[in-house]
């Protein structure tokens, strides 16, 4: 069959030349051959391309037609023309990746099922080989073909579907790769991968179903790369790089849910609680089953009453917001009322993630039976009924979410459910896929149409995307609604819904499903300690010993929270203050995002098992972790090379700590090697100060950062060679580039989508830079924050707020304060529970006591000293007044400090805590940022 | 001479482990743990006294079958967690229904007993599930029997009344791996509901051949006190028998799916333990290797299984024992739901011992009306009303 491919399609190509170039590689018109050439010096030279096209209903290769070839800048054409189908195909350069983009039209009426293949022909010049078929374990190669047939993996008992391969393959040795896939949550529902050892033949192809008259895009990509820093992790890299839309987040940095902690029902099932949700940043929450029957989120009149297929008992879920809700008694009416008084109450703000019916994969079984017979997914190697799911009384059959009955049902509730309640976003359970439909509605021209010998059929994963693009769509960029996914396909936040000590299921869904995830921001949801595991014998056990696990338990998650970029929620941040001292630099991180490739090099001398990067370019950084006993010494070497897709600028790197810092970095070819001590069990992080295009091969920069409340300055001091080129360096959230200079001497610098660049600048041999970063708010030292008078020596209230007369918006800002000083005063940080008093007299703002609010439009943002040494907090507008307040809030943390104490929680338990009488108490801090 | 003597006695141990009498031997697994094996040259069953006493296996030995999954234990170590062993999702564990687990640990060996005629391991463990109940546990084995017998004893430390339904987690693989297995259930009719809990409806009682691969778990009300698993594809049903007061009503049945798994799983009537009392609860587990389903399961010292099917005019009657019954003479009979009985002739039966089976084709009794019938025996000393009926056409 290889044969045949190669056979066909090398014989149809013109002689023509023409070229498509990325770093790695180049894809080459060679005489009558494509071929793909590796750029990098590894263990493969070329690799001819060959192109095929099989015949599902007739079970046979298409006799291709020799094509119609054409070149334009960076591009390669092909268009096969033939009496009822054409397909073209066109090559070209995406970042880092080579794109193979089809088009293919039936021009005949009779449906066509189609497999389309992409085939290497590979010259490895080692028989040690490796092949990943997209799922997160990788295979020898020995002497006989080996495959992978479809995108299903193994049934994860959780989601009760199959999981599904990663959008892409590889075959490759110890130092390079080369890998044929698809561009990720592209709609496809079959894929397979194929490699011979014995031609070196190695084939990706994908199935579609094209109905008369219907046009089709199919995308495949093409990537070379190193496999020294792992070859999955190497190829996922560059689809990383190549695709940002793919794993982009709605709204962007501003997205105002997405990159803070969940809540884990904290805000949902029980009131709200504004300050601990400030103090441990949840910025959204799971608003589980806020319906009565599932498939009927609207609640309507005509499906409220019904006999469901279990007795409704009332558990915990039924509190919205704290308040009770009676599954089995509250009327509809009431439901009604009492969902929409507190979503327009707290929705927003607490970011509840309205729970949409488990990604609308699942529906009531009467429901659905009676109203929706042609949604039914019957996929029998999937679970396709669950008992007392969501609402807990429902049976639930598993129902196609893309373009049947329910479908058109479900989507216009989720329009008017939005609008109604004015969501924030949505919550997906089970959004993956896995699960084939084979219903009437596979007859549509719908996405993600393939063929098996059972038919056509679409896998559950292209409606899931569906869902999110449906619901994306609802309200336009950048105020789209916010998806949070218990599921690996599209979202805006991922859940991963197991806690990290559970060690089991953390191997068999990662890496996969964290490659998944992507840069996203993802959270891991379960029974955080897991103490009765982790400690069977407890009742045996001291307090000392409860002391020592909970710490190394601790540790453990916060290496793994850093290695894989995924936050933790409450059950773990109570008693255990490491957990939330670490939240600003995982949250940080994540913001940055999360990558699949590490590319660095460490001496053997550094034992460094735990490893992570985030961010690319300028914006790289670097997490390493050591859990053994004892420090650790070694260098870290940076391949440059791996961190743009040009691989052209050497960045500098200094040791990420809150306060200062110097590193010393030599420059060594591609590499930036650095010194560094792993202390025992503390996470060591790196920021990249800048990067330098043009640089010399081998120079030394030594790095150093001061941070201050209103200004953050980092400096390089270089010693090597002068040199002319670029100049990069980061953005800051919440900060900006005051001052940029090289040797004393202020440089022009513009503003780009990864940072900014000084263009052409003169480095001499010895040159230092300077980058003095501004705070986009603060205009005082935090020592004025930190000493103002809030309060007595009493610990009672003595500061007063100002909101001058005329802004109303500000007024509603008092209540900030409020609820930080009530959280204090409950805590007794404080001994007052007395409110500050709001003076709208602007003779107060002499006073050195007072705070004055203001909503100014045409004024800067600013935090600074009044006349009197009082504080003025003035911004443009509300929004940019909640930032503010968040960030000045945090700084009066440092004056009125709480470390949240053990209670019961998942994952540790009362009588656990009252054995230990750790109740009310924590385990001690190490402050090892600073 | 003290080192001649060990010798000796493992020389001893191991002979034992290759003969036919009833005894116990013990295996050292990797990473500490020791594996006890009763056997008697018809079953061998594996006791995990380090895994809460959890049962990890059981055997056929005449045809060296294996009826579960074998299980592995691998520690887990890392710099920070405590070692963590990692096993192999099978065997026979012992849970309390609706009681949170509060962790567990490996339960104490307090006696064993090795004998020709019987052998047995005592096992104890003070805070069974970290719960102020003390669980003690023993599993003997006769010699010439296919039944493992386990007596289950909870003893309420606490100031409060337990209410301690046990849970016995099966997860069998009489089908080796190659599919799931059958779950015969005998399930009681017009019971929709066990407690709170929704049970899977019948109108009457019924044996339910479970392996519905749309439904990933099943709980039903037990008609009977026993559960079986067969395979689709070879003979032999490994059985559950719990005493008649634990399966009374209170009692649910269930199966769950999962990977290659499909449990069957017992959960008994809760038992309310005062403080300072005991509760009891016994046992056995049988393997009947010539069957190929089940009717019904009956004996008193010993256990049979019939099976009893129509096939054109004749009733096709299949039975075997754990152990040795002695020839007894039966009555056999259908009894139609206008409770009409329709005899056939008295039949005697050979001796039943583990390993026999007796096949019998017995004529319709004549003159009986096309319907719903159930298969009934009576004996001297046993008899049985089958939870599964049969239909003449």
């Amino acid at each position: 069959m290889k044969k045949l491919i190669t056979t066909l399609i090398m014989a149809s190509f013109a002689i023509l030349h023409g070229a498509v170039n990325v770093r790695t590689a180049e894809l080459k018109l060679h005489g009558k051959q494509l071929i793909l050439e590796n750029k990098l010096s590894g263990d493969w030279k070329k690799a001819p391309l060959s192109l095929s096209l099989y015949d599902g209903k007739a079970k046979k290769f298409l006799q291709l037609p020799a094509p119609e070839i054409s070149e334009s800048a960076g591009k390669i054409t092909l268009a096969y023309r033939m009496p009822d189908l054409e397909w073209q195909i066109t090559f070209s350069a995406r970042s880092r990746v080579i794109l193979g983009e089809s088009t293919f039209i039936n021009k005949g009426k009779d449906e066509k099922f189609l497999e389309q293949f992409i085939t290497l022909k590979t010259d490895f010049n080692t028989k040690d080989l490796r092949f990943w078929d997209g799922f997160g374990k990788t295979r020898a190669i020995g002497d006989k073909l080996i495959d992978r047939k479809g995108i299903k993996g193994a049934v994860l008992p959780h989601i009760s579907a199959s999981d599904i391969s990663f959008a892409a393959s590889a075959v490759y040795s110890d130092d390079s790769a080369l890998s044929i896939g698809h561009v990720t949550f592209d709609p496809v529902s079959y894929t397979a991968v194929t490699y011979d050892p014995a031609s070196g033949n190695y084939s990706y192809s994908q199935r579609f179903v094209l109905s008369g008259g219907e046009k089709l895009p199919l995308r495949h990509v093409i990537v070379s790369s190193t496999s020294d820093y792992g070859a999955p992790e190497g190829v996922i890299q560059q689809h990383y790089d190549s695709f940002p839309e793919v794993w982009a987040v709605a709204g962007g940095q501003d997205n105002p849910y997405a990159w803070g902690n969940c809540a884990h029902y904290r805000n949902w099932w029980d009131t709200p609680r504004p300050e601990e949700s400030r103090r441990l940043q949840y910025t959204h929450d799971w608003a589980y089953a806020p319906y009565r029957r599932a498939g009927d989120m609207m609640m309507k009149k005509e499906l409220f009453d019904y006999k469901p297929d279990n007795e409704i008992v009332n558990r915990r879920r039924g509190k919205f917001g704290g308040y009770p809700i009676n599954y089995k008694t509250t009327s509809r009416d009431e439901f009604l009322r009492v969902r929409k008084e507190r979503y327009l109450k707290y929705g927003k703000r607490y970011g509840w993630m309205f729970y949409n019916n488990c990604s609308g994969v699942w529906c009531e079984r009467q429901l659905a039976e009676k109203y929706y017979p042609d949604s039914l997914t019957k996929d029998p190697k999937t679970v396709t009924l669950i008992k007392g799911w969501s609402t807990g009384h429902d049976w639930e059959v598993r129902v196609f979410p893309m373009g049947t009955s329910w479908a058109a049902a479900f989507e216009r509730d989720m329009k008017e459910i939005a609008e109604d309640l004015d969501l924030p976003g949505f919550a997906l359970d089970c959004g993956g896929g896995g699960a084939y439909y084979r219903g009437p509605a596979v007859k549509k021209m719908l996405p993600g149409r393939a063929w098996d010998d059972k038919g056509a059929f679409i896998d559950q994963s292209v409606a899931v995307n569906h869902v999110v693009d449906f619901i994306h769509s609802l309200r336009p960029a950048p105020n789209q609604l916010t998806v949070h996914n218990n599921g690996n396909q599209k979202g805006d936040i991922v859940m991963l819904e197991r806690p990290f000590l559970n060690i089991a299921a953390m191997k068999q869904m990662l890496p996969l499903y964290r490659w998944f995830i992507g840069p996203r921001p993802g959270n891991v949801h379960g029974h955080g300690f897991m103490f009765k595991e982790m400690m069977p014998d407890w009742r045996n056990r001291t307090q000392a010993e409860f002391i020592d696990l909970i710490g190394r338990l601790s540790d453990y998650q916060i290496m793994n929270q850093f290695k894989w970029g995924l936050s933790q929620t409450f059950v773990t941040f109570y008693g255990n203050p490491q957990q939330v001292y670490i939240l600003p630099e995982i949250l940080g991180l994540i913001r940055a995002g999360w990558q699949s490739a590490t590319p660095v090099k460490v001496s053997k001398d550094l034992y460094a098992p735990y490893m992570s990067r985030y961010g690319k370019g300028a914006n790289t950084f670097f997490f390493f972790g050591n859990t053994s006993k004892k420090d650790s010494k070694g260098t870290v070497a940076v391949d440059n090379l791996e961190l743009t897709a040009d691989g052209k600028a050497k960045f500098i790197f200094v040791k990420k700590l809150r306060n200062q810092s110097e590193t010393i970095n030599k420059i060594e070819k591609n590499f930036s090697k650095f010194d560094t001590v792993l202390p025992s069990r503390v996470p060591v992080l790196y920021e990249t100060v800048c990067g330098f295009t043009s640089a010399p091969e081998k120079f030394t920069a030594v790095a150093k950062s001061q941070k201050q409340l209103e200004k953050q300055l980092y400096s390089v001091k270089l010693d090597g060679k002068g040199f002319t080129g670029d100049l990069s360096f980061r953005k800051i959230r919440f900060f900006h580039p005051a001052e940029v200079t090289i040797d004393g001497k202020p440089v022009k610098f513009i503003s780009d989508d990864n940072g900014y660049t000084a263009k052409n600048v003169n480095f001499s041999a010895n040159s230092e830079v300077k980058i003095l970063y501004a705070s986009d708010f603060f205009n005082l030292p935090q020592e004025k924050i930190v000493n103002f008078p809030f309060v007595n020596k009493a610990k009672r209230i003595t500061f007063r707020l100002h909101i001058p007369k005329n802004d109303d918006k500000a007024m509603a800002f008092t209540e900030n304060f409020n609820e930080y000083f009530a959280f204090c005063f409950k805590r007794k940080i404080i001994a007052s529970s007395a409110k500050p008093p709001v003076s709208r007299n602007d003779a107060s703002l002499q006073r050195n006591d007072v705070i004055s609010l203001q909503i100014v439009p045409d004024k800067p943002n600013t935090i600074e000293l009044l006349p009197g040494n009082g504080i003025l907090i003035r911004a443009k507008d509300t929004k940019t007044m909640s930032e503010m307040l968040r960030e000045f809030a945090a700084v009066m943390d440092i004056r009125f400090p709480y470390i949240f104490k053990f209670s019961g929680s998942m994952g540790i338990y009362d009588d656990q805590l009252s054995h230990f009488k750790m109740h009310g108490r924590h385990i001690p801090e190490r402050r090892y940022f600073e | 001479m003290k080192n001649f003597t060990i010798f000796s006695a493992l020389l001893l141990l191991a002979a034992g482990c290759a003969t036919k009498e009833a005894k116990i031997c013990t295996t050292e697994l990797n990473d500490g743990y020791t594996r006890y094996t009763l056997s008697n040259g018809y079953i061998g069953v594996d006791v995990m006294p380090q895994l809460r006493g959890m049962i990890s296996g059981v055997r056929y030995i005449p045809e060296n079958r294996e009826l579960f999954r074998e299980m592995k234990i691998k520690v887990a170590k890392d710099d920070l967690l405590p070692p963590f062993p990692e096993v192999t999702s099978t065997g026979i564990t012992d849970f309390l229904w609706g009681v949170t687990t509060k962790g567990d640990v490996p339960a104490k060996v307090i006696s064993s007993t090795n004998s020709p005629e019987y052998a047995d391991i005592v096992m104890n463990d003070r805070f069974f599930r970290m719960l102020n109940c003390e669980f003690t546990k023993q599993v003997s084995l006769k010699k010439d029997s296919s039944a493992v017998q386990i007596k289950i004893t909870l003893r309420n430390h606490s100031k409060k009344i337990i209410n301690a339904a046990l849970w016995q987690n099966i997860i069998q693989s009489v089908s080796r791996d190659i599919q799931w297995d059958t779950i015969i259930i005998p399930c009681k009719g017009n019971t929709a509901k066990v407690g709170r809990k929704g049970v899977k409806f019948f109108e009457e009682d019924t044996v339910y051949q479970e392996c519905d691969h749309n439904d990933r778990e099943v709980f039903t009300a037990p008609a009977r006190p026993w559960i079986a698993a067969r395979s689709d594809l070879e003979k032999g049903v490994f059985i559950l028998r719990t005493a008649d007061e634990l399966a009374a009503e209170g009692a649910l049945f269930y199966t769950y799916k999962a990977f290659q798994n499909h449990t069957m799983e017992f959960i008994s009537k809760p038992l309310a333990i005062s403080p300072g009392k005991s509760a009891v609860y016994n046992l056995e587990y049988i393997f009947l290797p010539d069957m190929q389903n089940l009717s019904e399961v009956f004996g008193k010292d010993v256990t049979t299984g019939i099976h009893a099917a129509v096939s054109g005019k004749k009733m096709i009657i299949n039975m075997q024992s754990s152990g040795v019954v002695p020839p007894t003479e039966w009555s056999f009979f259908l009894t139609g739901k206008d409770g009409k009985k329709y005899n056939f002739p008295k039949e005697l039966i050979p001796e039943l011992k583990p390993g026999k089976l007796i096949t019998l084709k017995l004529p319709l009794p004549s003159g009986i009306p096309a319907g719903k019938y159930r298969f009934c025996g009576n004996s001297a000393v046993e008899n049985f009303v089958a939870s599964d009926t049969v239909t003449i056409k």
